[in-house]
């Protein structure tokens, strides 16, 4: 049962020592190496400040991975999740500067990030255009669409219920990572023990196979959009809780980090292979290179081209795997 | 010849494409148990006919009798919902997806975690299948592995075990079944074939190797330019017989 992570990768036929190590997702050793790297190079990393600050930066790009974990799963890609908390976060916290319960507020917020995914969905399905571009489309479009509503302002003094979805504490652990946690173990559930992961990586891996047994395979994938839609519309709450205040740049670039990391997780670009561990695992890659950079004082535009050599890193090893399972695509 | 009733009937078959009759008025009969092979030249109207007959093409004219009840078969839910089931050639299976989990796909079985969360009920699915799996005698590795790591036969008994799940299946419709395998691969295919005809399942089979229709085939149904050009059984003619027809010679 526990297998969800090591099915990312081929399950080579090994023996002994060899055999359990390599069901460990390989990111776990990675993750080690950079903690006895940091060791060695700052004092300040291991303080427990400095952890919880790692997982309250993590909190937010987690809870989009998990929604984009699905959606890569099933062969597709979500490149407009960026822009889309920048939209359902304005929306959010315009709605509640203007008096509207925090309560409902936060429903509409929910409902908007559900009817983008749809409208990405239906795009997909009954336009026939390639998700790659249906979502850069999204991806530009609302981005627009939100400067344009927001007149470039920004809003802030955000009421105190919010304030603690992005800054509370419980126990010591930030609440934004009791959020994301939350949302881990519920796509962990969607993705390993339900029909819906199933069909997702099935229609990742076949979909023409998925149709012949009487699945709506466009449904599933507009379920997908959507799901994806629910998680940016959580994230955003936790984000304008912590920024306490949203901006028409809210969640700017934030989709390339969020793939980034759900592939460097060993969800596979191609679909049909996943797992909602190994996304969780690589996006802590990521926020912890983010930290360490910022601890070693390295400049801050290096980060983005970390990132993005690391992307390109993931999907050339993954690439690589697959050639030598001799899976030719 | 046999005093069984017929499974299926098709009588005066036709279909057309844009003025082109691809089938022009095909009778024959299917008796439960036995296993059937169409062969015929490229463009002789077989692979049209087995469409017909399961659904993926609609029939222009003619009449479909599905144990002496006519029967209107209008696309593959139709055909599978009296008993029809379609191996494709590239067998439809998802290749990401181990074995069990192949056979299921659609109607997985569900439990309850702790008595309320539903989660897929992995262990029914894995000792069902084995079950199904025996009953066609075959012995997978490993269910667990995805079925991009078994061989093409482990392959065709994931997807023969399939419509085996839902005890609906009467007949089974398989296109070049043995065209992209070694050997090996082959002789496991034709077993499988036996093994289902011993259970009074019906195969109808598309196919160019003589030598395997007449291993396994009990009748052989040989079309030409779109119609039958002799149905023949295959413990009373030789496979020079078979190609003459085919080629349009005199027997």
């Amino acid at each position: 049962m526990a297998s969800q992570a090591h099915e990312a990768h081929s399950p080579d036929r090994q023996t002994g020592a060899m055999a359990v190590l390599a069901k460990i997702n390989p990111l776990v050793f990675v993750l080690l190496a950079l903690y006895i790297l940091m060791l060695l190079m700052s004092d300040r990393f291991f303080s427990f400040f400095n952890q919880m600050n790692i997982l309250r930066q993590a909190s937010v790009f987690l809870i989009i991975a998990v929604g984009q974990t699905f959606v890569i799963g099933s062969r597709g890609i979500d490149l407009s999740v960026g822009s889309a908390v920048g939209a359902v976060g304005c929306f959010m916290a315009s709605l509640i500067a203007w008096g509207v319960p925090v309560p409902f507020a936060l429903l509409l917020g929910v409902l908007m990030g559900a009817g983008i995914g749809m409208i990405n969905g239906l795009v997909i399905t009954k336009l026939k255009v390639n998700p790659l571009i249906a979502t850069l489309g999204m991806m530009v479009s609302l981005r627009g669409a939100t400067h344009y509503l927001m007149s470039d302002q920004v809003v802030t003094r955000l009421p105190d219920a919010i304030q603690y979805l992005g800054q509370g504490v419980i126990f010591g652990v930030p609440m934004p990572a009791l959020i994301a946690a939350a949302a881990a173990l519920v796509g962990y559930w969607l993705f390993f023990h339900t029909r819906f992961g199933r069909y997702t990586l099935a229609i990742g891996s076949n979909e023409n196979a998925v149709g012949l047994v009487g699945i709506s395979v466009d449904r599933m994938k507009i379920q997908i959009y959507m799901f994806q839609g629910v998680c940016v519309a959580i994230a955003a709450m936790v984000l304008i809780g912590r920024l306490n205040g949203a901006s028409p740049d809210l969640g700017l670039n934030y989709e390339l980090h969020i793939i980034a990391g759900v592939v460097l997780g060993g969800t596979a670009l191609y679909g049909g292979v996943g797992s909602i561990l190994g996304t969780v695992l690589g996006i802590m890659t990521i926020g912890i290179v983010e930290n360490a950079m910022v601890l070693i004082r390295a400049d801050f535009h290096l980060q983005r081209v970390l990132i993005g050599a690391l992307l390109i890193l993931a999907v050339a090893y993954q690439n690589y795997r697959r050639r030598k399972q001799g899976i030719s695509e | 010849m046999t005093n069984q009733s017929a499974l299926l009937e098709v009588q005066n078959l036709k279909k057309s494409f844009g003025g082109v009759q691809a089938v022009k008025g095909v009778s024959f009969s299917l008796f439960p148990g036995e296993a059937v092979a169409v062969v015929g030249d490229n463009g002789a109207g077989k692979s049209t006919v087995v469409k017909m007959i399961s659904g993926a093409y609609k029939r222009d004219e003619g009449e479909i009798r599905w144990n002496g009840a006519a029967a209107d078969i209008a696309n593959p839910d139709d055909a599978r919902d009296l008993g029809i089931e379609t191996m494709y050639q590239d067998l439809a299976l998802i290749p990401d997806l181990d074995a069990p989990g192949n056979v299921f796909l659609g109607q997985e079985p569900m439990k309850r975690f702790l008595g309320v969360l539903p989660i897929l009920d992995r262990r029914k699915m894995q000792e069902d299948s084995r079950k199904l799996l025996e009953r066609v005698r075959i012995n997978l590795p490993s269910l667990d592995r995805s079925v991009r790591q078994l061989s093409g036969g482990q392959r065709q008994a994931a997807a023969i075990a399939r419509f085996l799940l839902s005890d609906r299946a009467r007949l089974i419709i398989m296109d070049e079944p043995t065209a992209a395998l070694g050997v090996q691969e082959q002789r496991k295919v034709l077993d499988l074939i036996q093994m289902l005809k011993a259970q009074e399942m019906t195969i109808l089979v598309v196919s160019h190797n003589l030598e395997h229709v007449f291993d396994v085939c009990d009748r052989i149904i040989v079309f030409r330019a779109g119609e039958v050009a002799g149905i023949v059984r295959t413990d009373e003619v030789d496979k020079q017989t078979v190609v003459s027809l085919i080629m349009g010679g005199n027997t």
